[in-house]
């Protein structure tokens, strides 16, 4: 995606390798056409910098800021030397103006995280943590492409902390389910993957959780 | 204009709810409803779509299986799109794209918003106090630039904030480390990387004596070195977890010495004696699976004794069954599986109890 010097003149901003974009927590409601070089996106999850993304020249990043007011949920670094245009709700109609495809990629972007917040939100939605806690399992399947009805083994690259997130619920709690799933033999837990035995087993429990909250309601 | 022009019959479905398609669709003629559950409640809802409207488009676009189903109501035409000419009709049309954008980002932000509301009395921290855990946590790993940023950011937001005081320190500090002066402080400052205790004065006179300064620390103190009862029931959690990891990786030994390690710190405070029960039986276990039968018994006994109440007593009891069955002893495993049964609270216990009873033929 080409741009003219003028644009970059506006709105461009540069970065050298290592550079901190933005961090998790800052505010801020820009977003960034990246123009060149790659970025990469991390959080920190139980004291270690995960990368959740890395983006390529052309590519949108930190777009949830013109929607929500709040803080950056995860930390942009540049990988290398980078170039990028920096965009805000105000001057957004200047870059839809000449760079429709860029819309185009901007609606993408919004409808796949329209589906990603709303699987969480069902998630959310379950009463019980131990219910919350196998219905992440399940969500992580779906985004593996693993079948729910699989019932060998399946191994997910996620912590206690991570789930606890997902669940929206305290670390400790999540700590009890999983170790009850692993007593009885459900679950393996090792220190960066868990291996869940039946996912199918999960599957029904989840369900008939979901069905049993829709007749009380 | 692209696409096909597509006839329907009243009643027949356009797509179900669940299917996969890359088809995106607008009407010419005749009415088309869609029904979908509502993310709120759960509850079906039904739209009605107007000529010239769009439909399918999000499901298209991600790729994802359809949320609705779409029903004829009334003999209707529709010109049916690919994805690829849906972005060439929309990429000449400025306004139907900031259309789109805008119930895109209308939906995503609602959804988001509901999100957030099963989240607020759980997760969502305090920012202030999680921005500057950031920093510590480069500053840690030694990535200063990094930290640097992360404290620079957090006094451009926080000037006054509580750990104002302390990101000027470090910031300082990365300059002297940068500067090769000496990494002396330096490595002393990351080991105190503790917010400032409330009730105690803080460096920084600027904040004065609001109230709400002095609350925000009490977060971060668990997740960094604080005091040290906050500090052993962190470890103990942390610890308690490893094991329970090793055992389910059936790395009894290396379970069991973790367990042991735990049982015999001294550091179970007043915090975390809850979990003197836990590793007891849990040592139980460890013990049963290297077939050390003796010392199982002895030390689910122990458990039986220290806390008649506790929730997994009934497991105790029937474990020291099993261990007797697996020593033939079939009198006294009998006894344990019938003490189990006689037990409240009813449990999945109960069943595997019943079970070893058949399987012994008493």
């Amino acid at each position: 995606m080409k741009m003219d010097g003028s644009m970059f003149g506006k709105f461009g901003v540069t970065y050298q390798p290592g550079d901190l974009i933005f961090c998790e927590y800052e505010p801020g409601n820009e977003f960034y056409l990246l123009q060149d070089g790659r970025v990469k996106v991390t959080k920190i999850v139980s004291d270690t910098e995960k990368t959740l993304d890395i983006f390529h020249p052309g590519d949108i990043f930190g777009e949830m800021a013109i929607l929500e007011d709040q803080p950056r949920s995860a930390t942009a670094i540049a990988m290398e030397k980078v170039k990028a245009l920096k965009f805000n709700k105000e001057n957004f109609n200047i870059l839809l103006q000449g760079n429709p495809q860029l819309a185009v990629k901007l609606l993408k972007i919004f409808s796949n995280r329209i589906y990603d917040a709303k699987r969480r939100l069902l998630i959310l939605t379950l009463k019980e943590v131990e219910a919350k806690v196998c219905d992440v399992f399940l969500m992580l399947a779906e985004n593996q492409g693993i079948s729910p009805k699989t019932t060998t083994p399946s191994t997910f690259n996620t912590t206690n902390e991570e789930i606890a997130n997902w669940c929206g619920e305290k670390a400790g709690k999540v700590k009890d389910v999983l170790t009850t799933l692993s007593n009885s033999g459900k679950a393996t837990l090792y220190e960066d993957r868990i291996v869940v035995k039946n996912l199918y087993e999960m599957f029904r429990y989840v369900r008939n959780k979901r069905k049993a909250q829709t007749k009380e309601e | 204009m692209p696409g096909i022009v597509r006839n329907y019959k009243t009643g027949s479905v356009v797509y179900f709810m669940g299917d996969i398609g890359d088809s995106i669709y607008i009407l010419k003629a005749g009415t088309v409803s869609l029904t979908y559950h509502s993310i709120e409640t759960g509850e079906e809802v039904r739209d009605t779509i107007q000529k010239g409207e769009f439909f399918g488009v999000k499901s298209a676009l991600a790729k994802r299986p359809r949320e609705e189903t779409a029903l004829v109501l009334k003999d209707a035409q529709a010109l049916v799109l690919s994805t690829e000419e849906f972005e060439r009709l929309i990429s000449s049309n400025i306004t139907i794209i900031t259309n789109f954008l805008r119930v895109f980002s209308n939906q995503l932000r609602k959804v988001v918003k509901l999100v957030h509301s099963f989240l607020n009395h759980s997760e969502v921290g305090d920012s202030q106090a999680e921005l500057f855990k950031i920093g510590e946590y480069f500053l840690k790993n030694h990535k200063y630039r990094q930290a640097q940023y992360v404290y620079e950011t957090y006094l451009k937001h926080y000037k006054d904030g509580v750990f104002a005081a302390q990101a000027h320190e470090r910031i300082k500090a990365i300059h002297d480390a940068l500067e090769g002066k000496g990494p002396g402080t330096f490595a002393s400052m990351t080991k105190e990387a503790t917010p400032p205790q409330p009730g105690l004065a803080s460096p920084s006179k600027k904040e004065g004596p609001k109230g709400a300064v002095l609350k925000a620390p009490a977060e971060p103190a668990s997740a960094t070195p604080g005091g040290a009862g906050v500090k052993g029931a962190g470890d103990i959690t942390t610890k308690y977890y490893e094991a329970i990891s090793l055992f389910s990786q059936e790395k009894f030994e290396e379970a069991y010495r973790l367990f042991k390690s735990l049982y015999d710190s001294g550091t179970l405070t007043e915090h975390s004696k809850e979990y003197l029960p836990k590793i007891e039986y849990e040592m139980g276990r460890c013990l049963m699976g290297l077939k050390k039968h003796k010392e199982a018994v002895i030390i689910f006994t122990t458990m039986i004794k220290n806390f008649p109440k506790d929730e997994n007593i009934k497991d105790a009891l029937f474990n020291i069954g099993i261990v007797y069955k697996s020593q033939g002893d079939k009198g006294k495993a009998a006894s344990f599986f019938n003490k189990v049964l006689s037990m409240l609270p009813e449990g999945p216990v109960d069943r595997k109890a019943k079970k070893e009873l058949a399987g012994l033929g008493a």
